[in-house]
């Protein structure tokens, strides 16, 4: 508003009502946080009318172009105060514009007061007091101006830093004003006809005073709020940083109109014009503060002006230039500006095209390359990220690579597209963003969004939409970025979407892996009952009667025997003899269903049956102290019985080592657990060794019995090896966790 | 080998048996073989309960002692008994019987203090006396 600062100066008047008090108040609210004195919801609207009274009445006193721009700002900026509030009650910035469009309201009325003459030639009456009004509070109306300007767009400072700056911006504006109102220092412009309505002494040192310090403190409240957008235009991002920028774009558009009139027509009317451009955009930023399309405004912008320079320049340069060298007198000829028309308009093109690339530069900053964009996507495709990231970052490559103002990643076959994921990423985090399934047709809207479908293998994965600014279109080469980074998309869905089936099969076969062990163990437990219930059975039921029928026999024998029938005799007892060989083969396979030895005595005992029975010299080691859960003992058992009957049958060994000891493993070391109490210690194992000194090399023999115990043990959770090197000797390790 | 002399001998000895199984059929064969050979089957039992009390009131010169009973097993008979030490002087002598081998029951049978071991299918007045030295 460096406007305000050169234009301010006029006529005294005679109206000083609330104005101060409303002014302190606005600029003390600021420095409090924005939240300024309360305003009953009608108040933005009597503000409005005050406001609208003032300048309607002060235009109608006629028109004085060093005032215009007074009237201009109260309007806007009360104007725009208004709508703000209404729409947000409570919103900081809105009360701050109402506050600023008062104030402007009020000098813009004592300054056109002032300045009227009545038709006899004189001045109203009390004209002088009603200028002055609008004179002294130039500098506390700048403060505030500044304040506003510095609080955009959400009604509080950039930072709680900025207080002690604001304080010294009122203190030096109130001194400012202060003096303003004692002495005539503003009246030394000639476009106040007024007097200054007092007349005390000490008039000089005060001018002289205010020459200095009074000029440096307007330039420095200018300074203070330009400073304070640029420092939160850097630190912005997302909506505010949208909001900032067109702020920004409108002071710049403001400062070009005025610098423009200034050179062009010596007058500071254009920007004097433009001024309500910074509060009309400030206000439409605040109220719809999604506005994406700044960046093709400010790009436009920047192309339009730049060729407007560049074909003014061209233009004259070619005019003055051939026609000097030409010799041609200057003046308009015909020929030269042919000659200059069409030269400008065969460098035109080329040259937009450079000044927009330019823009686009200064705008986005730096986009990333097609190639970078690739190589994005797939440090992300590659990395282990979640994959609704995945989408996020899909959608940001998208937005980054295209510079596109919204891009939606849609994922689904046609007719059930969901969206995914969006840039920018919404403020709020929370449901998807679209629960409806679309079809791809219904994504398209209005021409402003692109809609690429994402095709892997020939089907419909999904989609990417790119939301431009109006008018903005894909060029060429990002049109096939765009389309590389479709495929590379449908790469993505389908590593997602395989992901997550393989996730899911995981699932499905690790919970059919625990059913099965589950299974497995019920198997092996139902093995070992039914196997003691048949040696059980076997014992008490056949064996029994065979026992019984033995008993008679024998005493039919005796009987034969006493009665002298010796060939009676022999012949049962030749039965007899039978009979319990028959029942011997009877409990040895009995016991191979399952050994009642086990079941009676345990392991131990057990093992060392076993070893009774081998034909080689068998050590057995036992180290254990309590009785296992039956069916390891069995399988442990069986594991010995099946390795003693190979290494029997084809080892060729002289003697034969068994070890069965209980350990606890503690953290990856073992050590027996001799010292635990019994059943104590979890995550025990059972280690069964059976090794011998014969040939080795049994691999071969090793048949179904083995097998069958491999598939025991594994329902156990146990785990079978076989060393067996030639000429090594074979050893035998089970293990069995055994809780 | 003793011959038919020696089972008179016995029998005029007048020795005297408790028979300890909890199979009937097998009760009464082997009260038919040892009666037979002159033996005094002077109880039979059906578990190890009945049989402490039966050896406790009767105290006989033998007692045929099944390993398995529904109660207690042979070797818990013995230990209440007194009989687990080893053999006293005028104190019973004990067979166990099984219809499991000897071996089953790993190295308890030895270890028991019985005067032997005999499964019953085998079980003859011949072999029990081989076992049980007369006095």
């Amino acid at each position: 508003m460096t406007v305000d600062a050169r234009l301010a100066s006029d006529e005294v008047g005679e109206a000083g009502t609330a104005l101060d008090a409303g002014v302190g108040a606005a600029a003390a609210g600021a420095t409090r946080g924005g939240r300024g004195h309360r305003l009953g919801r009608a108040a933005p609207w009597a503000v409005g009318a005050v406001v609208a009274a003032l300048v309607v009445a002060g235009s109608a006193l006629g028109l004085h172009l060093s005032n215009v721009h007074n009237g201009l700002i109260a309007a806007s900026f009360t104007a725009v105060g208004v709508v703000v509030v209404s729409r947000r009650p409570g919103h900081g910035e809105g009360r701050l514009f109402l506050a600023t469009g008062l104030a402007h309201a009020v000098m813009f009325f004592g300054r056109q007061y002032g300045a009227h003459l009545t038709d006899g030639g004189g001045t109203l009456p009390g004209a002088t007091w009603v200028q002055w009004a609008g004179v002294w509070p130039l500098p506390l109306v700048l403060v505030l101006t500044g304040v506003t300007l510095l609080c955009f767009p959400d009604g509080r400072l950039p930072s709680p830093r900025w207080r002690p700056a604001v304080a010294a911006m009122v203190v030096a504006g109130g001194a400012l004003s202060l003096t303003s109102a004692l002495w005539p220092v503003e009246y030394a412009d000639d476009s106040l006809s007024l007097h200054h309505p007092l007349d005390i002494g000490g008039y000089p040192t005060a001018q002289q005073l205010w020459n200095g310090p009074g000029r440096t403190a307007y330039l420095l409240f200018q300074l203070a709020w330009v400073v304070g957008v640029v420092v939160r235009l850097r630190r912005a991002h997302g909506d505010e940083a949208r909001q900032l920028r067109w702020f920004a774009w409108a002071v710049a558009v403001g400062a070009g109109a005025m610098v423009l009139g200034l050179v062009l027509f010596r007058s500071p009317t254009l920007g004097v014009l433009a001024v309500p451009v910074i509060p009309l955009t400030a206000g439409l930023a605040i109220v719809k503060y999604r506005l994406y399309d700044i960046d093709l405004v400010i790009r436009k912008t920047l192309v339009v002006g730049a060729m407007a320079v560049l074909v003014t320049v061209g233009y004259v340069a070619v005019v003055l230039g051939v026609g000097r060298v030409l010799g041609v007198s200057a003046g308009p000829s015909p020929l030269l500006s042919l000659v200059a028309t069409a030269m400008v308009a065969v460098a035109f093109e080329p040259a937009r095209r450079r000044v927009q690339v330019a823009a686009d530069r200064l705008v986005y900053g730096r986009r990333a390359s097609p190639y970078e964009a690739l190589a994005r996507l797939s440090a992300q495709l590659s990395g282990d990220v979640p994959h609704v990231d995945l989408f996020s970052g899909l959608a940001s490559t998208v937005a980054a690579g295209v510079g596109a103002a919204e891009v939606t990643l849609w994922v689904g076959a046609d007719g059930e597209l969901v969206a995914v994921a969006s840039w920018p990423p919404p403020t709020v985090p929370g449901p998807p963003l679209s629960s409806t399934p679309r079809a791809l047709a219904s994504l398209g809207d209005g021409g402003r969004t692109h809609v690429r479908p994402i095709v892997h293998q020939g089907s419909l994965r999904g989609a990417i939409t790119v939301t431009r600014a109006p008018g903005d279109v894909l060029a060429p080469s990002e049109d096939r970025l765009l389309a590389d980074l479709a495929a590379q998309a449908g790469l993505v869905l389908d590593n997602v979407g395989l992901g997550v089936e393989l996730q899911h099969r995981l699932h499905q076969i690790s919970v059919q892996a625990t059913e099965l062990q589950a299974a497995a163990k019920r198997i092996v437990a139902a093995q070992y009952e039914a196997r003691q219930r048949i040696e059980r059975d076997l014992h008490d039921g056949a064996q029994q009667r065979l026992v019984t029928l033995a008993l008679s026999l024998q005493a039919v024998a005796d009987r034969a025997e006493a009665g002298g029938d010796a060939d009676l005799a022999a012949r049962v007892a030749d039965a007899r003899a039978q009979l319990i060989a028959a029942l011997a083969e009877l409990r040895e396979m009995a016991r191979g269903i399952h050994p009642a030895i086990l079941t009676q005595e345990g392991l131990e005992a057990a093992l060392g049956f076993l070893a009774e029975r081998a034909p080689l010299p068998v050590r057995v080691d036992v180290d254990l102290d309590r009785r296992l859960a039956p069916d390891i003992e069995a399988t442990a058992y069986f594991v010995v019985s099946e390795a003693l009957t190979n290494a029997a049958k084809h080892s060729g060994a002289s003697a034969i080592a068994v070890t069965a000891t209980a350990m606890t493993s503690t953290s990856g070391t073992s050590t027996a657990m001799s010292t635990s109490g019994p059943g104590g210690g979890g995550g025990g194992r059972l280690v069964i060794e059976v090794s011998d000194d014969g040939r080795g090399g049994a691999d071969g023999h090793w048949g179904s019995g083995l097998q069958g115990l491999v598939d025991r043990l594994a329902a156990l959770d146990g785990r079978l090896t076989v060393h067996s090197p030639p000429g090594g000797g074979t050893r035998l390790e089970a293990e069995i966790p055994c809780g | 080998m003793p011959g038919p002399g020696m089972l008179w001998d016995h029998r005029r000895v007048g020795r005297t048996v408790v028979i300890v199984d909890d199979h009937a059929d097998f009760r009464a064969r082997a009260t038919e073989l040892l009666e037979a050979a002159g033996y005094e089957v002077v109880a039979s039992c059906a578990d190890g309960r009945s049989a402490i009390v039966a050896i406790g009131a009767l105290h006989p010169d033998v007692v045929l002692l099944d390993v398995q009973l529904p109660d207690i097993d042979g070797f818990a008979v013995m230990a209440e008994v007194g009989l687990g030490g080893g053999q006293r002087s005028g104190a019973p002598a004990v067979v166990l019987v099984s219809s499991r081998e000897a071996a089953d029951y790993g190295g308890r049978i030895g270890r028991s203090g019985a005067a032997g071991f005999i499964t019953k299918a085998e079980l003859s007045a011949r072999a029990m006396a081989q076992l049980v030295v007369g006095p």
